[in-house]
C-alpha cells in the first residue's frame, strides 16, 4: 500500500510536470514555427534562441491582475478555466509513453480519454456565457456546433482501430502494431483522424471559437492573467493528448528502432504537433458552414464506408 | 498510516461526488437562469459518473460521460444557444406543483430503503469484465439490443420528418 501511495504522488507530480513543461515548450515552438514559416526568427532575446521567453511570459502572466468584467457572471467566469484544465490531469493518466511509463493501465483507456476530452467544450461554453460579451458568446456557441461535427467521425475512426486491435487498452493497441503500424493499413483514416484532432484542439484552419480576425479572441476575449493562461495550458495539453493518441493509434506508439521507447513516443507526438502548427500557417480559416459540411458530408461518409470495408476484410 | 489516508481520501471523494450530484441537481431544478440549470445538470451527471466509478464500473462511468454529457448535454447546449435572451427571462420559479415530484421521489426512496432492510449488502461491488458485456450484448441479448437500435432509428427518422414539415410551412 505504501508503494502505491508513493506511486500516486509521483504520477501526480509527473503529470503536472508534463502539463507545465509541454505548454512551455509548445508556446515557444508555436512562435518559432510561425516565425520561420514567415521568414523571420521568432523570439530570440531571452535565453538561447528565445528558449526562456515562455518562462518570462509565464511570470508576467502570473503577476498580472485577473480582471473580472463588471456585468460578467462571476461564478461561471471563474469556473470556466478550471473546468477546461482539470479533466486533463485525469486524461493523461492512461497515456503510455513506453511499455513501463504509464500512470494507470486501464482496459478502457481510449474511451476514458475521449470522454474526458469532451469536457473542454463545456469549459469554452462556460467562458462564453460567463463573460457577458458578444464575441465570447459567439465563440462558445461555435464550439458546441463544432463538437457535433467532428466527434462522430473521430469516434468512428477510433472504432475502426479498436476493431483491428481488438482492445480499448492503449497499451494493447500499441502492442497489436508489432507487425506494422496502422497508418500503413489505414492511410485515409489517418488523414481523417488528423483533420478531426485539428478540429478538436481548436487549431487553425478550424479555430472558430477563437477566430481572432472575426471574434476578437472568441471565448477568452475577457480573460486576463492566469485565467487566460489556464485556457492556454488546457489547449496545449489537449494538443499533447490528441497527438499522443494519434501516435498510439496509427504510428505504433513507443515502437521504433535503436532509441528507447519514451524518446520514440515524444518524437512522434511532437512530430504530429509540428504538423498541426504547419497547418496553421498553410491553410486559411474555413467558414463555419464549410466546416460543418466538411464534418457531416465528407468525413462522416468516409469513416462509415471505411468502417464497413474494414469490418468486411476482418471478417473474411 | 497510509492505508487510513487512502481510505479517508476514498470516503472524502465519495462525499464530494455525492455533494456534486445533489448540489448540481438542486441547481438544475431551482435556478432561474437557463444556463445555470444546464451546468447544474452537467455537474449532477458528472457526479453520477463518479458514483458508477466508485461502484466499480469504469465502463459505465465513461459511457455516462460520453452519452449524457457528450451527446445529451451538448444537444441541450445547442438548443439553449439557439434560444434568445437566455438568463434574462429565465424559467418559471418553483410553485406548489414542484412538491409532487419531491413527495414521489421521497416515497420511492423510503420504500427502497425499507425493502433493503435486513438484506445482505455487499461492501464492494462485483467486478464485471468489460469484454463480457460486449459478448452478452451481441449474443444473449442481441434481440433487445437490436430492438433498441430500431427504436433509435425510428426516433431519428421522426425528428428529421418533423424538421422537414416545419421547413415546408
Amino acid at each position: 500500500m505504501n508503494v502505491s501511495f508513493v506511486a500516486i504522488i509521483c504520477y501526480l507530480l509527473g503529470i503536472s510536470a508534463v502539463v507545465g513543461l509541454n505548454a512551455v515548450i509548445l508556446v515557444w515552438l508555436e512562435r518559432k514555427v510561425a516565425g520561420h514559416m514567415q521568414f523571420r526568427y521568432g523570439p530570440m532575446e531571452v535565453g538561447p534562441h528565445g528558449l526562456l521567453q515562455t518562462l518570462a511570459d509565464g511570470i508576467k502572466l502570473v503577476s498580472k491582475q485577473l480582471v473580472i468584467p463588471d456585468k460578467a457572471d462571476k461564478p461561471l467566469f471563474l469556473l470556466a478555466p478550471v473546468v477546461s484544465l482539470v479533466p486533463i490531469f485525469a486524461a493523461m493518466m492512461p497515456l503510455p509513453l513506453s511499455e513501463s511509463v504509464q500512470a494507470w493501465e486501464l482496459n478502457i483507456g481510449l474511451l476514458f480519454i475521449i470522454a474526458l476530452g469532451l469536457l473542454n467544450t463545456l469549459g469554452i461554453l462556460l467562458a462564453g456565457w460567463g463573460s457577458n460579451n458578444k464575441y465570447a458568446l459567439l465563440g462558445g456557441s461555435r464550439a458546441v456546433a463544432q463538437i457535433l461535427a467532428y466527434k462522430i467521425p473521430l469516434l468512428i475512426s477510433v472504432m475502426t482501430i479498436i476493431m483491428m486491435s481488438g482492445s480499448y487498452s492503449l497499451r494493447d493497441i500499441v502492442l497489436a502494431q508489432n507487425h506494422g503500424w496502422y497508418v500503413l493499413y489505414q492511410p485515409l483514416l489517418f488523414i481523417v483522424y488528423i483533420t478531426a484532432i485539428t478540429l478538436e484542439t481548436n487549431r487553425s484552419p478550424f479555430d472558430f471559437s477563437e477566430a481572432e480576425s472575426e471574434l476578437v479572441a472568441g471565448f477568452h476575449t475577457e480573460y486576463s492573467g492566469m485565467g487566460f493562461s489556464l485556457f492556454f495550458l488546457a489547449e496545449y495539453s489537449y494538443m499533447f493528448i490528441a497527438a499522443a493518441l494519434a501516435s498510439i493509434l496509427f504510428l505504433g506508439g513507443w515502437q521504433g528502432p535503436w532509441l528507447p521507447g519514451p524518446v520514440w513516443s515524444l518524437i512522434k507526438i511532437y512530430g504530429i504537433i509540428f504538423l498541426l502548427m504547419w497547418f496553421r500557417w498553410t491553410f486559411p480559416r474555413l467558414r463555419i458552414d464549410q466546416m460543418l459540411s466538411l464534418g457531416w458530408k465528407i468525413l462522416l461518409p468516409i469513416t462509415l464506408v471505411n468502417f464497413l470495408v474494414t469490418a468486411g476484410v476482418l471478417a473474411l | 498510516m497510509f492505508d487510513t489516508v487512502i481510505h479517508n481520501v476514498y470516503y472524502l471523494s465519495f462525499a464530494m461526488i455525492l455533494l456534486l450530484v445533489l448540489v448540481g441537481g438542486i441547481i438544475a431544478v431551482s435556478s432561474k437562469s437557463l444556463i445555470y440549470c444546464f451546468f447544474g445538470l452537467v455537474g449532477s451527471l458528472l457526479g453520477v459518473a463518479g458514483l458508477y466509478y466508485n461502484l466499480g464500473s469504469p465502463l459505465v462511468a465513461v459511457m455516462q460521460i460520453m452519452i449524457y454529457i457528450g451527446a445529451v448535454c451538448v444537444a441541450i447546449a445547442f438548443g439553449v444557444s439557439l434560444t434568445r435572451k437566455v438568463g434574462e427571462e429565465g424559467v418559471k420559479p418553483l410553485d406548489i406543483k414542484a412538491a409532487i415530484p419531491v413527495v414521489l421521489v421521497t416515497t420511492m426512496l423510503g420504500a427502497t430503503l425499507k425493502g433493503l432492510e435486513g438484506r445482505h449488502i455487499v461492501a464492494s461491488a462485483h467486478k464485471v469484465d468489460e469484454s463480457r458485456i460486449g459478448w452478452m450484448l451481441l449474443k444473449e441479448y442481441l434481440l433487445p439490443f437490436e430492438i433498441i437500435s430500431i427504436l433509435l432509428t425510428v426516433a431519428v427518422i421522426g425528428a428529421v420528418t418533423i424538421a422537414l414539415i416545419n421547413r415546408r410551412l
